[in-house]
């Protein structure tokens, strides 16, 4: 520790260089913070998700049908899949509509290699990150220095109304479909730990030799 | 703390993130797979005629189980009383009222040919009550009456034994 003490106390810093340094730190914890936040809710759902398992297995376990963990877990996942079936049909829906829509439109206007994608950032600001004073240089990081210029204001242009809708549909499938997948994942993490949980038995509070003397036959009767 | 802690929390799911991304995506496309596999299945179904997605064979046995139980606490709930019907054989008394001592019962309630007497007696009617006596196995006379051609046929009201209030001779007094 002492050797560094030196090296740090020869950095110079100008005053610029010091409220940019307080400023990174500053942005950098609240964005692990909100990272951490995020975690959490992405958590806090995937356990709520997971409860639906219960509902799938409790039937059949507190009737006994299920009595050991393979038998849980193989109905579980064969549970599981299918409710993914079912909760997958919506956006596959919504995206083969989305299809249907660009198949129809492509048709139309005989162009089969036109950017949906690209076309759909007209909705959009755009700003330029390559003009000049945006990006600085702080102890050999490039940072940014200011906001950007805008470049493009959101527009719609005719042609491409049926990249918007198309690309809208995909977007929403996509996001339905992992929320859905996710979904999956708690469910069959909850079902591995129920499996484990349910059919466990403890001993935890048991001592082999206490003996429970309410049980015992009475003492013959005295002399 | 709790905002160290979250912080704390931030840099791990940070690092762990693009893991995370690859697990997801990776469970993505075995969802895919799942959902052809699913589909493949709910078609054969449809063709064989079943239903696209029949109940599991444990969840039916768990049905039976939790149907029995559910009848069983039912019936526990709600014991069934024992019927009890009253016969014309066993009634004990004599059609005037009086019960017989000691009387066994008798296997039918009234003698073959012998038509019931009632037990009242008209309080508010005396023509009625001047009836005489009937004897046994005697048919008592029925009003005759000869019905003309487009005459509704009246029928004669039996005498209500609980009209125990003579109206008409109230009225005459």
């Amino acid at each position: 520790m002492n050797r560094f003490l030196p090296i740090l106390a020869t950095i110079e810093m100008s005053e610029n260089d010091k409220r940019a340094l307080i400023a990174l730190v500053i942005i950098l914890v609240i964005l692990f913070v909100l990272i951490g936040l995020l975690g959490m809710a992405v958590r806090k759902t995937m356990e709520y998700q997971g409860k639906r398992a219960d509902t799938l297995m409790h039937d059949v376990t507190i009737t006994k049908v299920v009595t050991t963990p393979l038998q849980f877990r193989v109905l579980g996942r064969k549970k599981n899949h299918r409710l993914l079936y079912r909760q997958s049909l919506w956006p596959f829906l919504v995206a083969l509509t989305g299809l249907i829509i660009w198949i129809i439109a492509s048709l139309a206007m005989r162009n089969w290699t036109e950017n949906i994608f690209a076309d759909f950032g007209d909705l959009f600001f755009l700003f330029n990150w390559n003009a000049e004073g945006v990006w600085t240089s702080v102890f050999g990081l490039t940072l940014l220095a200011k906001f950007p210029p805008l470049s493009q204001n959101p527009h719609i242009v005719p042609e491409h109304i049926a990249s918007y809708f198309e690309v809208t549909f995909f977007l929403v499938a996509a996001g339905w479909y992992l929320v859905v997948v996710q979904a999956f994942i708690s469910r069959a993490f909850m079902i591995q730990k129920r499996s484990r949980d349910v059919f466990s038995k403890s001993l935890k509070d048991y001592k082999a030799n206490d003996v429970d003397t309410s049980k015992l036959p009475p003492l013959p009767p005295s002399d | 703390m709790q905002f160290l802690k979250m912080f704390g929390l931030g840099i791990l799911y940070a690092l762990l993130f693009p893991f995370l991304c690859v697990a997801l995506a990776l469970f993505a496309v075995y969802g895919v797979i799942v959902f052809l596999v699913e589909f493949i299945i709910m078609v054969v179904h449809f063709f064989s005629g079943k239903k696209l997605f029949p109940p599991f064979p444990e969840d039916q046995k768990a049905y039976q189980i939790l149907l029995q139980l559910q009848q069983q606490q039912l019936a526990a709930a709600n014991p069934q009383q024992p019927q009890t019907n009253v016969y014309v054989q066993q009634n004990y008394y004599t059609p005037h009222g009086q019960p017989i001592p000691g009387a066994a019962p008798q296997p039918s309630g009234t003698p073959i040919g012998q038509q019931p007497q009632s037990s009242w007696q008209p309080l508010g009617n005396p023509e009625a009550g001047q009836l005489p006596p009937q004897q046994p196995g005697q048919i008592p006379p029925q009003p005759s009456y000869t019905q003309q051609p487009n005459q509704i046929p009246q029928q004669q009201r039996p005498m209500n034994p609980f009209d125990v209030i003579d109206t008409n001779s109230e009225d005459k007094k």
